[in-house]
């Protein structure tokens, strides 16, 4: 046997909780090791200071008589306790019910606003989907009606005018 | 060889002998009394409450010594007791399940003060640090008891409360498993490593005494 693990069954041993095959090893051990000896005189004597309080309730200072039962306030609280109606959780069906209405009609409109705005872009008319939003009236735009047909300046200078634009020299 | 660890020990216990205290039959009257407060009948579980109120209260002031405090943690522990005594099997013994309410009460109870103390903007953290190294330790003038509650205090609440249940309330090893809910062969070695940790801080405090005593008849 290794010291290290004599040491561990020293530290069982000084509190009687080895058993008799571990008993036999550890002495047959100490027989030889002089050093595991002492260890064991040393940790005696601190199982001594436990083994003192052993029979010392913590706080001994206090009279058996200030000790009083628990019992009277034990059964105070169990009647009080039982004669509290107990919570039960009920599942409340209208609010869940009326949740997933909403969630459903929020869900439904998204839906449809995003296949509406996807007809529109399919349509290659996005500027009039914002038309809405836009600082510039995009259906009063003079957009060309084909690729090879542009606005001319004349055209654009009357949308243009509000926003400071009073002829060709300010291009 | 290798020096033996927790997990070891942990295995160990398959072919160790199963915990006798778990195993062991009741008293008769201790399964009538369980029994019928199992079906609601409060004055035998006041009986369990006055059968074993002062042990479990001497226990629990072994980790709070304050009596106040110890009572209302013992009062709390027998009323979760009676509304869980429907989970209890009653063909083990009370006893240990009873101290494992109490035993996880009272720690619950010190880790929410802790935790509240490392919140707070003022500690008494230090307080038992002595500012000046000159200064004579009052602690050396405070009685035995005192002072290995000071030094268990140094030591890892998993093996400080096994070292208290086995050494202190000399709850045998299978008892100390039964109310840590670990295996016997888990609180053999978590006793073997308290006890050296209590050693190894009884003997730094005994040295710290010497130096403090020293000190103090030099200047004298």
């Amino acid at each position: 046997m290794e010291c290290s693990n004599a040491r561990h069954f020293i530290h069982l041993d000084v509190g009687s909780d080895l058993r008799v095959d571990e008993e036999t090893q550890l002495a047959e051990h100490m027989g030889q090791c002089g050093d595991c000896r002492t260890y064991h005189a040393g940790m005696s004597k601190a199982m001594n200071v436990l083994a003192t309080l052993r029979d010392v309730p913590a706080g001994a200072s206090e009279s058996s008589a200030a000790v009083r039962s628990v019992w009277p306030a034990v059964s105070r609280e169990i009647q009080r306790r039982r004669a509290v109606p107990v919570k039960t959780i009920r599942f409340n069906l209208q609010v869940a019910a009326l949740s997933v209405c909403s969630l459903s009609l929020a869900v439904v409109t998204i839906v449809q606003s995003l296949s509406s705005l996807r007809g529109s872009l399919h349509e290659g008319d996005f500027m009039r989907a914002h038309s809405v939003s836009s600082p510039v009236n995009m259906q009063k735009f003079p957009f060309p009606k084909s690729a090879g047909q542009a606005a001319s300046h004349e055209q654009l200078l009357p949308v243009l005018q509000p926003f400071g634009v009073a002829g060709p020299q300010s291009f | 060889m290798l020096r033996m660890s927790e997990s070891d020990a942990e295995d160990q216990s398959l072919d160790a002998a199963d915990s006798p205290e778990t195993g062991e039959v009741p008293s008769a009257s201790e399964v009538r009394l369980v029994h019928a407060a199992r079906n609601g009948d409060s004055d035998a579980f006041g009986e369990l409450v006055l059968r074993y109120e002062r042990r479990v209260l001497k226990v629990v002031r072994r980790f709070v010594p304050d009596l106040e405090l110890a009572t209302d943690l013992v009062q709390e522990s027998f009323l979760r007791a009676y509304e869980r005594i429907e989970q209890f099997d009653p063909a083990r013994r009370f006893g240990p399940w009873l101290f494992r309410l109490a035993v996880n009460l009272t720690y619950d109870h010190l880790r929410k003060v802790r935790r509240r103390g490392r919140w707070a903007l003022f500690t008494d953290a230090g307080e038992d640090r002595s500012p000046d190294p000159a200064v004579v330790d009052p602690r050396i003038e405070i009685d035995l008891s005192q002072e290995v509650q000071v030094v268990l205090a140094e030591i890892p609440e998993t093996y400080r409360s096994v070292l208290i249940l086995r050494d202190l309330e000399g709850f045998c090893t299978s008892e100390v498993a039964a109310i840590t809910d670990r295996s016997e062969a888990t609180i053999r070695w978590r006793l073997a490593e308290a006890r050296k940790m209590f050693r190894e801080a009884w003997e730094r405090r005994e040295r710290r005494g010497e130096n403090a005593r020293l000190s103090q008849n030099g200047e004298e």
